[in-house]
């Protein structure tokens, strides 16, 4: 193997090495430790940001094509659909290491407030999706003052 | 924990940039002329990259403008490469957050003979 992996992705991964099962045995939790409080595997799957008027909600979809998402905003409800090829190997190409997820998913969340599903924007940059979601008003509480 | 970095602006004040880590998955694929490392590394463009290798230690570090918990999301991971690999022709290009780094080998090390003479 040409290329040898140095780092902390193999903590993550119930199929990881007898080395590092070995090490953790033999007593250097130091480092396991460490490893725990400094590192996070993958990369966040959804920030939600809410504002006054709308709410946005990022998704991190690497790789993926924007033709091949589907987003559906009923009332409260929001659902991502989308897929990522599989890259198919050529004859002379031999996987060594593979952690990236392929496929097909669909993502559910129900919304903190209601929105505006007519006016509901998407865009597609740099991996990530992001939808913007007006907020539907609320109906303000009417003060009456009796006479 | 995290990583706090101090950043000086203009006016002399000091800010505090705090970064949430995290290990981006890769694949690795071999084929006749080397090795192909990919990364997803949502949110992160050409200007937010570093890619350095310093004593056979491919080196990524990846900023993004997302944010998390209050934080800035940091993507960081390090790989060790043999000496099969030519350091000085690795390219890296990136597109819709996946990172690809091509790691071409090297010529095979020619042997250098030496003659022996007799004394």
């Amino acid at each position: 193997m040409l290329a040898r992996f140095n780092d902390n992705w193999s903590l993550m991964n119930p199929l990881r090495g007898i080395n590092g099962i070995q090490k953790e045995l033999l007593g250097l939790f130091d480092d396991f430790n460490d490893n725990l409080n400094r590192y996070r595997a993958g990369y966040p799957q959804m920030i939600i940001e809410d504002s006054d008027k709308e709410l946005t909600v990022k998704m991190a979809l690497p790789g993926y094509d924007a033709k091949d998402m589907d987003i559906e905003v009923v009332s409260d409800f929001l659902t991502v659909r989308a897929e990522r090829e599989c890259p198919v190997l050529k004859s002379d190409e031999k996987v060594l290491h593979h952690e990236r997820a392929f496929g097909k998913f669909e993502e559910s969340i129900k919304l903190p407030v209601k929105v505006k599903s007519a006016k509901v924007s998407a865009n597609y940059a740099n991996g990530v999706l992001t939808i913007t979601m007006p907020k539907e008003e609320v109906e303000k509480p009417r003060s009456i003052k009796v006479g | 924990m995290s990583d706090i970095v101090k950043k000086e602006n203009k006016a002399g004040e000091v800010t505090k940039i705090e970064y949430i880590e995290f290990a981006p998955p890769s694949d690795v694929v071999e084929n006749h002329t080397g090795i192909v490392v990919l990364l997803d590394v949502p949110g992160s463009t050409t200007e937010k990259l570093a890619v350095n290798v310093k004593d056979r230690v491919l080196k990524i570090e990846a900023d993004t403008d997302l944010v998390k918990n209050g934080r800035n999301v940091r993507y960081k991971r390090s790989f060790q490469i043999s000496d099969a690999i030519a350091v000085d022709k690795i390219s890296a290009k990136i597109k819709d957050g996946v990172l690809r780094l091509e790691l071409p080998k090297a010529e095979p090390a020619k042997v250098r003979k030496i003659k022996v003479t007799t004394e």
